[in-house]
């Protein structure tokens, strides 16, 4: 038995040895297959070990270790923050463009930027969400129904046609943009959620600082904690703890979290994520408030939850959920 | 990244992330840690046995079935036969109509703590992990950034996959027997 342990421990190791070897391009790949071939205790050994190895590159990591290891933005004091040259340099700049920012925003609308050449297009469905990386390190991760183009050969450009994307800017020579309606901003490095939904624009600086613009107009540097919110051409900045920036960026590990929001508002965010739609059949229920956490792939428990905590019963009646209060 | 094959994704998501459950439901079944780990073991690879994996509905209570499989061939093999164990395999069938809960992403307290095994790395390790795993950067980018050689990256790699794979298996035992509740019940708890 003891021997067999052995030989489970050893296995293991040469599996760490081939993944490794196989990531850094230095392994033969043919002599892999074989072994890994050669036995099923192989290939299981090696698969525990890609297990392991992925979860390395769970985006969540970025966010606690950044905090935890690199230097931290947010608990760091601010004169020495490690992207205030860059910044700097990236607002004079812009004060030197600031008619080209105006021009920019001048060229009528993001769908049209999309349609440009030589863009890299990503998008997700409704309930999907999605990581992508960018060519300079940087990376973006998708909420539901969103959509996304960039370009790197230049600058570093970034447009956000509608959806909801957080974005992990990496330090860089040329300035990170993005663009939409109605926010542009340029980011220094650190993390950004922006989101687009009907009429309301909003920016929110997780870490790092963002020089931003709207319709045309500059606006003021954003630090980490401040949201912006474009509403109707007029523009808020209102400062969040770390709560609520928890929060808005639930989503990126499946949830959605309530803080004694309103049903008819928590049912619109929730409507976001499912193909088919609730509906609040009668108006006294809209003001009822909840809090909670709920997992975005399970509806069932969110009315579920209301069912048990609020008597608010539901139907489905065609590609729609119904909601209505119990008759007791 | 063709080493990575589609097996070894369905494995990790919906296999692999039970690995504490099947252990505990090994030791049930044995009493004995060390053979309870080698029929895990055995079991899984089992799976990279099988040609039509794919179909397998419910993976997570195939692999318990397979486990419980094990168990019995040992318990019969056996010089001596213990009448309680007889009992207890009986006891602990399983159902698997029920396909599995898709689990996508860790939870929360594995997460934490491959971030402990990561802060308790020396420096240079985690470095090299990090530029590599969470910005992503190819070998020889990191060899740059760090200022070392690609054989002196590929090092480093190793031995940090070698300290998660160490850590991470004792960290995910301590924090499941802290929590101390059995492995139908956490069943439940993942259906949720």
């Amino acid at each position: 038995m003891g021997e067999q342990g052995k030989a489970g421990d050893d296995l293991s190791e040469q599996a760490i040895q081939w993944l490794v070897s196989l990531d850094c391009g230095t392994a033969d790949s043919q002599a892999f297959e074989t072994w890994r071939n050669a036995d099923p205790r192989h290939a299981a050994a090696f698969a525990q070990v890609a297990a392991t190895w992925r979860r390395t590159a769970d985006p969540r990591l970025s966010i606690d270790l950044d905090q935890s290891v690199d230097t931290s933005p947010q608990s760091a004091p601010e004169p020495e923050l490690p992207m205030e040259p860059l910044m700097r340099k990236a607002v004079s700049r812009r004060a030197m463009a600031g008619g080209a920012a105006a021009a920019l925003l001048g060229l009528g609308g993001v769908g049209a930027y999309l349609a440009w050449p030589r863009r890299a297009i990503a998008s997700t469905d409704i309930g999907k969400r999605q990581r992508i990386r960018l060519p300079d390190g940087s990376s973006a991760m998708l909420n539901t129904d969103t959509r996304v183009a960039w370009r790197f050969d230049e600058g570093r450009d970034f447009w956000v046609e509608r959806g909801e994307a957080t974005l992990l800017v990496k330090e860089g020579e040329t300035p990170f943009r993005i663009y939409s309606d109605p926010i542009d901003a340029r980011l220094s490095a650190g993390r950004f959620n922006i989101r687009l939904d009907p009429s309301i624009g909003q920016l929110l600086v997780l870490a790092g600082r963002a020089a931003t613009a709207y319709r045309g107009t500059l606006a003021q540097t954003l630090h980490a904690g401040n949201l912006l919110t474009v509403r109707d051409g007029s523009a808020q900045i209102t400062p969040m703890s770390p709560d609520a920036m928890e929060a808005v960026t639930a989503w990126q590990h499946g949830e959605i979290v309530f803080n004694g929001m309103p049903l008819d508002q928590a049912v619109v965010e929730f409507n976001r994520y499912l193909p088919d739609k609730i509906v609040l059949q009668t108006a006294d229920l809209a003001a009822t408030r909840l809090g909670g956490v709920f997992q975005i792939e399970e509806p069932e428990a969110f009315l579920l939850a209301l069912q048990e905590g609020f008597g608010i019963g539901h139907r489905r009646q065609g590609n729609r959920i119904l909601l209505f209060r119990n008759r007791a | 990244m063709t080493w990575l094959r589609d097996i070894d994704i369905w494995f990790a998501d919906h296999v692999f992330v039970f690995h504490e459950a099947h252990r505990r439901y090994a030791i049930r079944l044995v009493r004995q840690h060390q053979e309870a780990e080698e029929l895990v073991q055995e079991a899984y690879a089992r799976l990279f046995a099988l040609a039509d994996w794919a179909s397998v509905a419910n993976p997570h209570a195939f692999t318990l079935r397979i486990i419980r499989n094990l168990a019995i061939e040992r318990f019969r093999r056996a010089d001596v036969v213990r009448l309680d164990r007889s009992a207890l395999l009986h006891t602990l069938e399983v159902a698997d109509q029920d396909p599995t809960p898709d689990v996508v992403a860790m939870d929360r307290s594995e997460l934490n703590h491959v971030v402990k095994v990561m802060q308790d790395m020396p420096p240079r390790m985690r470095e090299a992990l990090y530029l590599r795993r969470i910005e992503g950067l190819p070998p020889a980018q990191v060899a740059e950034r760090m200022n070392i050689s690609v054989s002196t990256v590929e090092t480093h790699l190793t031995k940090a996959l070698r300290l998660l794979v160490q850590r991470l298996d004792r960290l995910d035992i301590q924090a499941k027997a802290e929590q101390a509740i059995t492995w139908g019940s956490r069943e439940r708890q993942e259906t949720i």
